[in-house]
């Protein structure tokens, strides 16, 4: 003990300290377990399992690596991992990580390696429900031991995860991401830089997003990553009411698509532009872009695109008054939900062509569809939503002097709008009273 | 295969004795600040601490949860992360299940799918079917509508349940490592109302590299905002020690202190792991 602490000078940092203290136990433990402690440092977790797989003893755990195992979790640094087994305190880890690369590299990714078939194989005999944890350690450690299969990997499992909103895992997978950073090539570092702000963007925390997407412009991008990049920057400057820049951006990733001939990319851009010049009243090139947009999504026989595109081409052809395409482009819509079973979906097309019907006077129809809207969205819970087709009904009851009705469904809407703190609450008080007035 | 149950055991655990001064306070007397937030870097006892605390919680029969945040996702935290703590809690998921009604396929018998069960739902059986038949992944459960469902069904089971106990504390652990859904699930769901006096009962304790995303000045009023934690003194070296069964005397205590610089990890290393396989292989 004398003779440690006098190698520990106060000029040390508590992670040097750390480091001859480690150094000092390696040296005193029984070599296999000195190698052990080196060697659990590689999976977030270990246990006996691990322990044997890492020495090449396969799957069945010898008695050594009970014994092995059963030393590391004396150590006090080690702890329990949910119900997977043992796990380091993450500044150990970190250091014996961080060490172990910068002695031999060569070593460690051949390690990785190892520590990536086994994630392999659990994930391959896992259930559904737990194989993409282990699908996501496998790609942590294909990351440093083949960094094109494991930047595929991550790549795919973060286009699952923002495609189904699963949030928490795209911030997982990056994290992953980020702790194997120093071994990502430049064009995969850029392309992990765009999913930090995607999933800002996707969060609501708009600002952050623009902040990355601004900083990574400014890169030399490939064409893919540019384009892609052009357009989610188009949108959010579409979502600032800044349409200028959103159309600079859409048109230059339109330009990049163009050039790489990738035709399904150019859809969902060409359909941003359409709603931009639709925000901006043009309506005649908002339909030019909607039209472009759904021939390619036809096209490729993307369902999902065609039905949003359908729903606003009805909301352009409703704004001109031209109410019988806007009626075709919305039952266009809803055939297409009602073939996916996108029930949710349809409630705000009914809900806007209850909207053309009373505009064209066809009252009792106008009725049916927003009755229509209204069931779905009470079915499913969605009290926001039931509540501005309430609204609705209330202003077409008004019209035709049924003053009671009207006020009978405002008071459901004031009340929600008073649970949710709906921003619509004064206006709609307001109109209660003036109803409550009429009905006198 | 040897499973992971090994915790330290209280008893080895030595000082913070300020920071559980403050939390004992605040499980006898709840109506006053029921939020602490501890922010402090790696390998100074923040996990101790957090282990000091829930044995307290056991002592005076307080029910606790922890939910730790490494290596873990919650996807649709209103749902996943609300589902954990009431599970860690052994509260009745019925207003859950409630909330979930018209996104579960489960159908009641003789019903047609994703039917409304009038009124209450009180069979356990039920419950376990309708949460079983929620898909995680059903993208309702990020609406708006549905998170406004299932903030107040999270809501209501903590006030059940905390009329009746009286007290429960909720232990947040490794928040450097939380997503940003979840965060916001937490300060929507817990931190904000508790800070404004409602879940009454209901304590929240937060450990990790950071405090939640908070303007730290705004919740001065309501929370124990902690920043870093002490380093141990030598006498605590003693004492550890003395627990582990590494007796050290005052002047080897003071040594050991110094090299460690009163940092409890190291403390750990060099006293126990160290001693230990000194005296093995000397």
């Amino acid at each position: 003990m004398t003779e440690l602490t006098e190698r520990i000078t106060p000029d040390m940092s508590e992670e040097e300290v750390l480091g001859v203290i480690l150094d000092e136990i390696m040296a005193r433990a029984e070599p296999d377990v000195a190698e052990a402690i080196r060697f659990c440092a590689v999976p977030h977790w270990f246990n006996e399992e691990i322990i044997a797989w890492l020495r090449g003893e396969g799957l069945k755990p010898s008695q050594r690596s009970g014994e092995i195992l059963a030393a590391l979790t004396e150590l006090t640094f080690v702890g329990p991992y949910y119900e997977r087994g043992w796990a380091y305190h993450e500044n150990v880890r970190d250091l014996l990580l961080r060490r172990w690369r910068e002695r031999d590299d060569e070593a460690f990714k051949e390690l990785s390696g190892r520590a990536a078939d086994y994630f392999e194989q659990r994930a391959e005999a896992a259930a559904d429900a737990e194989r993409d944890e282990w699908e996501r350690e496998r790609m942590y450690h294909l990351l440093v031991a083949d960094e094109g299969q494991g930047f595929e990997l991550f790549h795919n499992m973060f286009g699952k995860a923002t495609r189904f909103y699963w949030l928490s895992t795209c911030d997982h997978l990056l994290r992953l991401g980020g702790e194997q950073q120093d071994y990502l090539t430049q064009e995969h570092q850029l392309w992990w830089q765009f999913g930090r702000g995607k999933l800002r963007r996707d969060s609501g925390e708009w600002k952050e997003a623009l902040e990355i997407f601004e900083g990574l412009w400014k890169e030399d991008l490939p064409s893919d990553l540019e384009s892609t990049l052009a357009n989610d920057l188009g949108s959010l400057y579409q979502d600032k009411g800044d349409w200028e820049r959103a159309v600079e951006y859409y048109e230059r990733s339109l330009a990049i698509d163009e050039k790489l001939g990738d035709e399904h990319g150019m859809a969902p851009t060409l359909n941003n532009l359409g709603l931009v010049y639709q925000d901006k009243g043009e309506r005649e090139r908002a339909i030019e872009y909607y039209e472009r947009s759904l021939a390619i999504w036809e096209k490729v026989g993307d369902e999902h695109g065609m039905s949003i595109t359908f729903n606003n081409l009805g909301l352009v052809y409703q704004a001109k008054g031209d109410w019988e395409r806007a009626v075709e482009y919305y039952e266009r819509s809803l055939a297409i939900c009602e073939k996916v079973g996108d029930e949710h979906g349809m409630a705000p097309t009914f809900n806007n062509l209850g909207l053309v019907y009373k505009a064209k006077g066809e009252w009792e129809r106008a009725i049916e569809y927003y009755e229509r809207s209204l069931t779905i969205r009470e079915k499913v819970g969605d009290e926001v939503g039931a509540a501005t087709t309430m609204y609705n009904i209330a202003l077409l009851y008004e019209d035709m002097e049924k003053y009671d009705e009207a006020v009978a469904l405002l008071e459901r809407v004031v009340e929600i709008d008073e649970r949710v703190g709906h921003p619509g609450l004064e206006r709609d008080r307001k109109r209660l009273e003036r109803l409550r007035r009429k009905a006198k | 295969m040897l499973q992971p149950t090994k915790s330290v055991p209280r008893e080895e655990l030595v000082d913070f004795e300020d920071q559980l001064k403050l939390f004992k306070q605040m499980v006898a007397e709840p109506t006053e600040k029921r939020l602490m937030f501890v922010q402090a870097p790696g390998m100074c006892g923040k996990t101790s601490l957090m282990r000091l605390m829930r044995g307290h919680c056991e002592d005076k029969g307080v029910l606790c949860c922890r939910v730790d945040f490494r290596g873990q996702v919650y996807d649709s935290p209103h749902f996943t992360l609300a589902h954990e703590v009431c599970d860690q809690l052994r509260l009745s998921l019925r207003h859950l299940a409630q909330a979930l009604q018209p996104l579960s396929s489960y159908r009641p018998e003789g019903g047609e799918a994703k039917t409304h069960i009038e009124g209450d739902v009180t069979d356990a059986w039920v419950i376990t079917q309708i949460l079983r038949g929620v898909n995680p992944t059903d993208e309702n459960l990020r609406q708006r509508f549905m998170k406004d469902r299932l903030k107040r069904a999270f809501a209501v089971t903590l006030e059940d349940f905390a009329a009746k106990k009286e007290l429960l504390v909720c232990f947040f652990d490794q928040l450097e490592d939380i997503s940003s859904e979840e965060e916001e699930w937490l300060l929507e769901t817990l931190l904000r109302p508790v800070a404004e006096r409602r879940l009454r009962g209901v304590v929240v304790i937060t450990f990790g590299r950071r405090w939640p995303k908070i303007e730290p000045w705004e919740w001065e009023e309501c929370a124990y905002l902690i920043d870093k934690l002490p380093p141990l003194e030598a006498k605590h070296f003693k004492e550890y020690g003395h627990r582990v069964g590494y007796p050290m005397s005052d002047e080897e205590a003071e040594r050991c202190w110094r090299t460690c610089r009163g940092n409890p990890t190291l403390m750990g290393v060099v006293v126990k792991n160290l001693r230990a396989t000194m005296e093995v292989r000397p």
